[in-house]
């Protein structure tokens, strides 16, 4: 898949990133910890030996991007607990050959397919957060999904979307390459822009873009579908211009990760107000002949994290890595595992690195499932003041204290 | 109000049930059915599901060639014959997307197709996975085939179907260690449904999940349930020689299992029977198809409450969908302007009001808006109503009107006076009425029937179905 070649940009240097969005007094999370509807789990409020981010609002200007992965990821094969035997008597034909896998210390070795993120561990850009979930883990992979994005009271709105309904105006704040807006992305008021692989620019009709901004001026009385409707025209007429450049050199068809983490390159060297990125990874529920699929998988992660961080330099870019669940510790008679629970956050970039959270113990399976020891939302929460510069409060109501993370 | 307002009113409601029970509805089609009022459209839009009527214009779209035995052959051979069988499979797989797009386009009674698409959205499977285009073929059929008739029918059906025995893992599930994949969704999207425990709730207004209001309905199943329909669902493989599925015997588990309380030596046909009998299982059902046909809802809605507790008694889904749009909510404003088109319901919409025939452009904006038949993204289905909408989805609409030939239906709009024409793209396109913006915004363009049309297409009033 041929990497999109940045267009040089005159014009598009002087849009930088808000500086509102580091207005941000306001009040620790810390001082709000109780348990919400997705509250942690008895273990999960007991990680007070992690370490903790400072309280909000630290007026850090960094870049996040978020990848998902869809369908459950092996937590167990990815980041491996190498030294332990119970590991290869519970994982039976599944276990990884410690010899095979890339040593991360503290008696974890990375999957061997991972081979650019262990060079990232080296050199201190890859961070490890071990047992990372949430009370109610119920196996769904959409009921899971849900609460993974939305990180709220109700799924009405994800947690990127409440943070674009607290900041900012531009369209361009949050972008989801891709096709349309997962719900982390979307706010009360406002949702991500989507660009997807390949060109972006209106057709060449030149009385098009005048025609079409009077189609979907603002009219009172349409329904809120409609109006949504009109929005997504409107907000593409504002952003299009600015992102065709961009993008006009890209030909990739978007089908795989390396191609849609060019696309974010792109528009990072380009200097866009953009602050969050988020794109997906799909195809991590291995029910059977895993071995094979979920190499690939790692594989295909591995390239595309190696070479976007490789191309984004010093610039303070923290990428996150979450899927919607781990799977069971015991593989079934398909050469697969079926869904479980606590997983494992990889955070890379522009990170704090080395191993964050407690790993969940083998000898103590909830269920025959890894068992949460961090909750997601202390993630979140790290990310949102470590890396956007905002108070965790004003996206997670009643999540546990952030995680210093960056 | 004027005399002819209830003449308009039918007319209007017409109009929206030839859109949400097929694709599109210009004017000629609603002429064809408003005469005799609309509990009579409502009855020829449902009679032909259950009835052997003839479909000459989706009967009439030729059948893809399939080569399963010479793919199967060559998959696994040499670098040139695998490149050979990928190149057969995308040719195959191409074939069967635009075949299901022109069947739904050419259809005299377009809700066997619609209501076939709705159950793929259901039972969705990908050929991502499965592969073989020949499989996807014979699901596809058995949903055209059963999905009028009982719902028990249909999962009977699809629980031994050769492609989701592949998607979901059937094939591999033995006794020794059960795969849950295929039991738990069974479960979980099937039948009974997933009520969020401790999610929404309170201040959730917005929730278009539906559903997981603040009543809280208890989980309709638990884990031990997933685990035990998991040992009662093994054994089941492709049959070799043919494309059905077959129970090999040494291979399921045929001990006592204990599902959703019924205990015994349960195999496939119980957990279905077992299921679908589940007072979970019509609301869940009713539920899903209210969401796509009239607008978004949860099983606990009082309307989905109504209409379950008939369909609890037979499952009869043709008796289902006619009191579907016979319901008064049915034609409510709410109703009316609760639905985003799917990407399938915009493409083929147009190939119907239009009178033109999907192209390769079809099935490339269909991919680009993320909706190609046979590929949905995962076993829950596709997205509805917002997940439609983004800045991409809107420059492919724009990118797809401002392409596509409009052939003679131009004339429609071309051949009134300019004051007239936004009115007539209306008629043409199966809108009931533009908005104050965008009528404005078309008169503006009057003197360019062509782009009116591309207006008249990604205006909101279209996109909406």
């Amino acid at each position: 898949m041929s990497i999109s070649r940045r267009r040089f940009l005159q014009g598009f240097g002087a849009t930088a990133g808000s500086a509102a969005l580091a207005a941000c007094a306001g009040p620790s999370a810390s001082d709000d910890a109780r348990p919400g509807p997705t509250g942690a789990s008895p273990a999960a409020t007991g990680t007070t030996e992690l370490a903790r981010a400072e309280p909000g609002g630290s007026g850090a200007d960094g870049t996040l991007v978020v990848i998902t992965l869809a369908g459950g990821n092996d937590a167990l094969n990815t980041v491996v607990p190498v030294s332990s035997d119970l590991y290869r008597s519970l994982r039976g034909p599944l276990a990884l050959d410690p010899a095979t896998t890339h040593d991360i210390g503290e008696g974890f070795g990375l999957h061997p397919a991972l081979v650019r993120s262990k060079a990232l561990w080296d050199g201190g850009q890859l961070a490890v957060v071990h047992g990372v979930g949430f009370d109610g883990l119920d196996r769904s992979h959409f009921h899971c999904m849900d609460v993974w994005q939305a990180a709220g009271t109700s799924f009405a709105t994800g947690w990127i979307g409440r943070w674009l309904d607290t900041s900012g105006t531009d369209p361009l704040d949050a972008v989801v390459v891709g096709r349309g807006v997962p719900l982390l992305a979307r706010g009360e008021r406002r949702a991500a822009a989507v660009v997807p692989t390949g060109p972006f620019a209106l057709p060449g009709d030149p009385n098009l873009r005048r025609r079409l901004t009077e189609l979907v001026a603002v009219d009172g009385s349409r329904p809120p579908l409609s109006a949504a409707v009109a929005r997504s025209t409107a907000d593409l007429l504002a952003v299009v211009d600015t992102v065709s450049p961009v993008v006009a050199d890209s030909t990739a068809d978007g089908s795989d990760l390396t191609a849609r983490l060019a696309t974010v390159a792109s528009l990072i060297e380009a200097d866009l107000p953009t602050r969050v990125f988020a794109t997906e990874l799909s195809g991590f529920d291995t029910h059977a002949a895993q071995p094979a699929q979920h190499e690939a998988l790692l594989a295909e992660l591995d390239t595309a994290l190696g070479a976007f961080l490789g191309r984004m330099g010093d610039r303070p870019v923290t990428v996150l890595v979450y899927s919607e669940f781990g799977r069971r510790v015991a593989p079934n008679a398909s050469d697969g595992t079926d869904h479980g629970q606590a997983g494992t956050i990889l955070l890379a970039g522009h990170v704090r690195g080395g191993h964050h959270g407690d790993p969940p113990p083998l000898d103590g399976l909830l269920e025959g499932d890894l068992a949460t020891t961090v909750d997601y939302r202390s993630v979140y929460g790290g990310l949102l003041e470590g890396v956007l510069g905002v108070p965790a409060t004003d996206v997670l109501d009643g999540a546990p204290a952030p995680l210093a993370l960056i | 109000m004027p005399p002819t307002s209830t003449a308009d009113e039918e007319r209007r409601d017409v109009a929206h049930l030839l859109r949400r029970a097929g694709f599109g509805a210009n004017a000629a089609a609603v002429d064809a059915l408003v005469l005799d009022g609309y509990e009579a459209a409502v009855d020829a839009v449902c009679q032909p599901l259950t009835s052997t009527v003839a479909d000459p214009g989706a009967d009439a779209v030729a059948l893809p060639v399939f080569d399963t035995a010479g793919y199967l052959a060559t998959r696994d051979g040499t670098p040139a014959e695998r490149r050979a069988a990928n190149l057969q499979a995308g040719n195959e797989q191409r074939a069967l997307v635009l075949w299901s797009i022109e069947r739904m386009a050419g259809a005299d009674h377009p809700l066997r197709d619609k209501l076939a698409f709705l159950w793929h959205d259901h039972f969705a499977t990908s050929i991502e996975k499965v592969r073989i285009a020949e499989l996807m073929y014979i699901q596809y059929r058995t949903l055209l085939d059963l999905g009028g008739g009982r719902f028990d029918d249909l999962v009977h059906a699809v629980a031994r179907d050769p492609a989701m025995l592949i998607w979901l893992d059937g094939r591999e599930s033995s006794a020794t260690a059960p795969n849950e994949n295929f039991s738990r969704e069974l479960l979980e999207l099937f039948t009974l449904g997933h009520q969020a425990a401790g999610a929404p709730s309170a201040d959730d207004d917005h929730d278009d999940h539906g559903g997981a209001g603040e009543q809280g309905p208890s989980q309709p199943y638990t884990e031990t349930d997933v685990a035990e329909g998991a040992r009662a669902l093994t054994g089941w493989t492709i049959d070799p020689g043919g494309a059905g599925g077959v129970l090999r015997p040494a291979r399921f588990d045929s001990g006592t299992k204990r599902v959703l309380g019924t205990t015994g030596p349960l195999g496939l046909d119980e957990i279905v029977s077992i299921t679908t009998s589940d007072p979970a299982c019509a609301p869940h059902v009713v539920a899903r198809l209210w969401s796509r046909l009239a607008r978004p809802a949860g099983p606990q809605d009082e309307v989905v409450v109504e209409l379950a507790e008939r369909y609890a008694s037979d499952l009869d889904t043709a008796a289902l969908l006619r009191a579907l749009f016979l319901h008064p909510e049915f034609r409510s404003d709410a109703t009316r302007t609760g639905l985003v088109k799917t990407p399938v319901e915009y493409v083929v919409g147009i190939h119907r009001t239009l009178g033109i025939a999907p192209t390769a452009a079809s099935l490339l904006v269909l991919h680009s808006l993320g909706q190609t038949p046979f590929a949905p993204p995962d076993v829950s289905g596709w997205t509805a109503n917002e997940g439609w909408l983004s800045t991409a989805s809107a420059l492919m609409r724009l990118q797809f009107a401002v392409a596509l030939d409009p052939g003679t239906a131009l004339d429609q709009i071309r051949s009134s006076p300019p004051e007239d024409r936004p009115a007539a793209a209306a008629r043409l396109l199966g809108v009931d009425a533009w908005g104050p913006a965008t009528a404005e915004a078309l008169q503006a363009v009057a003197d360019d029937p062509r782009g009116l049309l591309t207006l008249a297409l990604v205006a909101p009033e279209h996109v909406l179905n």
